[in-house]
C-alpha cells in the first residue's frame, strides 16, 4: 500500500510497467492538417531580425529581394515554428483550464495515456528542423503532428525512470508544399521517490 | 562635470526634428495586440478582412524604437542632449513619472506615423523627489500621420536623479 507520497513498501510486487498496446495505435500517424496562427509578414519577419540581429537583406530590403532569384522577400527559416503556435487562448486553455486546442491530435492522446501510466515529469532534450524550401512573406503555414517512435521500455535516467518519444512536426505552405520537417525530443519520467516527497511538502 | 543650468536652459522651447515609425499602422501588429489585450480569438483573415482601424493606444507600438538597429542612434536631439547634460553631471538615473496621453482620433491601417519632442520646461533648481535629488523635465510628444494631421499629443514629466535612494522600512 503507497502512503501519502505514493512511496511503496520494499516488499510491494514489481510495479507495472507501461502497457504499450494502449499507445502503439497512435505512433507513426499524423494529426489533420492546421491552420496558421498568422500569415508569414513583413513586420514580423522584421522584428525577428531585430532580435536576432540578422541583418540579411533577403529578410528585410524589398527591393533588393526583389531582385533576388527569390523574386521576393523571404522569412529566416528558423522561424518556421513562429506561426504554427497555438493562440493566446488556447494557451490558456491548455495551461489554465486544462482544455486541449487540439484533443484529437495524436501528441494529445499520447500524453493522456502516458500520465495515466504515471510518467508526470517531462523534459524537452533536443530539436531537429530539417528545411526543404524557403519561407516567402504572405505564405500560410499549416501544419501537422504525429509521434514518429516511442521506447517500449523504461531507461534509466537521471530523472528517473521514463520513456523517449519523439514528435515530428511537418510544415506546409498554402500550395500544399513541404516546407519544413521538425523532430522534438521529450522525456517523460516518474520522477524518484525524492523529488514526489519534495513537491507532495 | 558641474551642471550649468544655463545650457539646460537654453534647449528650453525646442523641438525635435520629425522621427519616423519603422512601420506602418498594420493588421499583424493589431491583431497580436487584440488576442493579447482582448483574448480574441479571430482568425488572421477576419482581421484582414474587417480591420480599418487600429486602437488609439497602439500609438507606441509603432513609433518606439526598434528592438536593435545596425546603425547607432546619434541621441543629438534637444531633448536627449538635455537628458545627456544631466547624465553628465552625474544625475544618471531617468525615471518617467507621469504620462499625460490626449488622443484625437483611431489610427488608420496604412497610414505612417511619425513624432517630434519639444523640451517643454526644466525645474528651477534641483527638487526632492521620493528616490533623491534631481531635476525634472517635461517632455510634449507630438504624433502626426504622413500628411502632417496630429493624431496624439503627449506630456511626458521625467526625472533624472544622482542615485535611487530606496527608502527601508528597518
Amino acid at each position: 500500500m503507497a502512503n501519502r507520497f505514493g512511496v511503496l513498501p520494499f516488499n510491494s510486487p514489481v510495479e507495472p510497467t507501461m502497457d504499450y498496446s494502449k499507445v502503439a495505435p497512435l505512433i507513426g500517424i499524423q494529426s489533420v492538417r492546421h491552420p496558421p496562427h498568422d500569415r508569414v509578414t513583413e513586420v514580423d519577419v522584421d522584428r525577428w531580425c531585430q532580435v536576432m540581429r540578422d541583418t540579411n537583406p533577403l529578410y528585410t530590403d524589398e527591393d533588393y529581394a526583389k531582385k533576388s532569384r527569390y523574386g521576393g522577400l523571404l522569412a529566416p527559416s528558423g522561424m518556421m515554428h513562429v506561426f504554427a503556435l497555438g493562440t493566446m487562448r488556447a494557451a490558456l486553455d491548455q495551461f489554465v483550464r486544462g482544455a486541449w486546442e487540439h484533443p484529437n491530435d495524436p501528441n494529445v492522446k499520447l500524453n493522456v495515456v502516458i500520465e495515466q501510466e504515471g510518467y508526470t515529469g517531462v523534459m524537452a532534450t533536443a530539436q531537429r528542423q530539417q528545411h526543404f524550401r524557403r519561407i516567402r512573406v504572405g505564405d500560410e503555414i499549416h501544419w501537422t503532428i504525429g509521434i514518429s517512435r516511442l521506447s517500449d521500455y523504461d531507461h534509466l535516467t537521471r530523472q528517473g525512470v521514463g520513456r523517449k518519444y519523439q514528435i515530428l512536426y511537418q510544415f506546409y505552405n498554402q500550395k500544399d508544399e513541404l516546407l519544413c520537417n521538425q523532430s522534438f525530443d521529450v522525456l517523460v519520467y516518474r520522477a524518484p521517490m525524492s523529488t514526489r516527497r519534495l513537491y507532495a511538502g | 562635470m558641474a551642471l550649468d543650468i544655463t545650457d539646460l536652459k537654453a534647449l528650453v522651447g525646442r523641438e525635435s526634428a520629425l522621427v519616423a515609425a519603422r512601420h506602418p499602422v498594420n493588421i499583424p501588429d493589431i491583431r497580436h495586440w487584440s488576442e493579447v489585450i482582448r483574448e480574441d480569438d479571430r482568425s488572421y483573415r477576419e482581421f484582414e478582412k474587417l480591420t480599418k482601424h487600429a486602437p488609439p493606444a497602439m500609438l507606441m507600438v509603432w513609433t518606439m524604437p526598434p528592438l536593435w538597429s545596425p546603425e547607432t542612434p546619434a541621441q543629438s536631439e534637444p531633448h536627449e542632449r538635455a537628458i545627456r547634460l544631466l547624465e553628465g553631471a552625474g544625475y544618471a538615473t531617468g525615471l518617467v513619472v507621469a504620462l499625460e496621453q490626449k488622443f484625437l482620433r483611431p489610427l488608420k491601417v496604412g497610414e505612417r506615423l511619425s513624432y517630434r519632442v519639444k523640451l517643454l520646461g526644466v525645474s528651477q533648481g534641483e527638487v526632492d523627489t521620493g528616490v533623491g535629488r534631481g531635476y525634472q523635465l517635461d517632455l510634449h510628444y507630438t504624433f502626426l500621420n504622413e500628411a502632417g494631421e496630429i493624431v496624439s499629443e503627449q506630456l511626458c514629466r521625467r526625472v533624472q536623479v544622482s542615485r535611487v535612494a530606496a527608502q527601508t522600512k528597518h
